[in-house]
């Protein structure tokens, strides 16, 4: 089979092997450290028992990290590979300009969508809208037709303490969309920007915003359009449970130290076909063929993160989403 | 203990003396991978051997135990990279710190090293665990917690973005049934 993947990392890592003497480590480490197949008293099965009880729960702890919508508690899925960082351009390495390019997008104007290329990888950010206060976004949301919910009201307790609202582009509008240009702030970073039609205006694909307490205490709601599969991290000390909200399909509610997080999911509405990119990767290179990629966005996943409502609360302000 | 415990025991010891002796190379290069650091790959082994032999009576067969070694294995390496030492090296890595290949390494194999290292991690994960390591879809989704249709998405995605480098690519478009 024609393999080039294999063949070069077989032959990166020729000189990997486990050989003798590294198999012979692993079973005297195994020896020192489990029971052996001996007579053993009682004193020691005790100590034993007590030892396989922590073994128990250590290994637990090693399956914590993601849980999907059912519940269901599988390892996590974050990078864990290690990645490529390409040579340095003109004396600022590639990590630098990718954080150049970051800044560089994010001060874009909210009708204008940008691409960023260092050396060959791609990313995007798509605009987002600044908000003023809870009734802004309320306005927003309901004039663009989104299918992304928000309370009737927040707890009087809390302020408005600062929100956008992010756009995608949806697939249609791809031939309206008009060209910009390129700019290179610096050697090996090209900005490449688009200018969002109109009516693309009010294709919200998400919200953030933040609410503060006189004592300081935070009050986070997030909404996001999502393709299906969400998963979210849960961490030693974590408690789950699932929870019922009328008004969505699935819900959760996360205890942590840190506070408590509400997830809710919510389906039902017609799919939308946008364009995201939101991480730098290898793209075509051509200015008439943007390195833009559909995906079908099914649902809304919405996170209410509080640090000093009770869960009950908190359910109680997800019921009244609509 | 009972002679049947212990010869319980006993066996274990020799079935994962046995796994470790066939897929040893596999797992150590995988945690080189993961890990970017010869010293820590070791350790990382030797942390799955030791998991596998004390969880081994908990083994419940839902994939054959070579697969199931490998997800103690990811799992232990992931473990490692999220504790607070790990994070708070230096993130722009490479394989650089990996011990020299004992085989020259060609440049269309450098073209290939760098572009599957530019994936996104989810992509190349995935990628690397069916064409490096050979495991099949099913065992895939088993060692990495995620359904086997997001492991098809993955590789078929990962395929479409490698394709301007690997012209002429793999004869097998759909991932193949070898086990691992």
């Amino acid at each position: 089979m024609n393999n080039p993947i294999k063949l070069a990392f077989d032959r990166r890592f020729s000189a990997i092997e486990m050989d003798e003497t590294r198999l012979e480590k692993l079973s005297q480490a195994a020896s020192a450290k489990t029971p052996g197949a001996r007579p053993i008293k009682r004193a020691l099965v005790l100590a034993l028992s007590l030892l396989l009880v922590i073994g128990a729960a250590y290994s637990a702890d090693l399956f914590l990290g993601i849980i999907d919508w059912q519940g269901n508690e599988i390892p996590p899925e974050t990078e864990v590979m290690p990645t490529w960082t390409p040579n340095d351009t003109a004396g600022i390495s590639a990590e630098a300009l990718e954080s150049l390019a970051y800044e560089a997008l994010g001060s874009k104007p909210p009708e204008e969508l940008w691409l960023a290329r260092v050396e060959n990888s791609w990313t995007s950010y798509f605009p987002k809208i600044r908000v003023n206060d809870f009734e802004q976004a309320q306005k927003l949301l309901r004039e663009g037709g989104s299918p992304l919910m928000l309370p009737d009201h927040i707890p009087p307790e809390y302020a408005f303490n600062g929100g956008e609202l992010s756009l995608y582009v949806g697939t249609e509008y791809h031939e309206a969309l008009t060209w910009l240009g390129e700019e290179s702030p610096e050697p090996g970073l090209t900005l490449r920007g688009y200018r969002l039609p109109p009516e693309a205006m009010g294709d919200f694909s998400g919200y953030l915003l933040h609410f503060v307490n006189k004592n300081g205490e935070t009050l986070r709601l997030e909404a996001r359009l999502s393709g299906g599969g969400e998963d979210f991290g849960l961490w030693q000390g974590d408690s789950c449970q699932a929870l019922e909200i009328p008004g969505f399909q699935r819900a959760l509610i996360l205890e942590r130290s840190s506070g408590r997080q509400v997830f809710a999911q919510q389906t039902g509405f017609v799919p939308i076909s946008a364009c995201g990119r939101d991480y730098f990767t290898r793209g075509e290179d051509t200015p008439e063929n943007y390195p833009l990629e559909p995906e079908i966005l099914s649902d809304v996943t919405y996170t209410l993160y509080a640090t000093a409502l009770s869960g009950e609360e908190m359910t109680a302000l997800a019921a009244q989403f609509k | 203990m009972t002679d049947k415990a212990a010869g319980e025991t006993e066996s274990a010891r020799e079935a994962i003396e046995a796994l470790f002796r066939a897929q040893g190379t596999r797992l150590l290069r995988l945690a080189a991978l993961y890990l970017e650091d010869m010293a820590l790959a070791e350790d990382a082994v030797q942390e799955t051997y030791l998991k596998v032999y004390k969880n081994f009576s908990a083994f419940r067969g839902e994939s054959d135990l070579a697969t199931w070694a490998m997800r103690v294995c990811i799992n232990t390496c992931k473990d490692m990279r999220r504790s607070a030492w790990f994070r708070g090296r230096k993130q722009a890595v490479s394989l650089d710190s990996l011990p020299e290949p004992a085989v020259p390494v060609t440049q269309e194999d450098q073209e290939v090293l760098r572009a599957v290292l530019a994936l996104p991690g989810k992509y190349r994960e995935v990628l690397l665990l069916h064409y490096w390591q050979g495991i099949d879809a099913r065992n895939i989704a088993y060692a990495l917690g995620i359904s086997e249709a997001a492991v098809y998405t993955r590789l078929s995605r990962a395929r479409a973005r490698l394709k301007p480098i690997l012209e002429g690519g793999f004869e097998d478009e759909q991932p193949h049934q070898a086990g691992i």
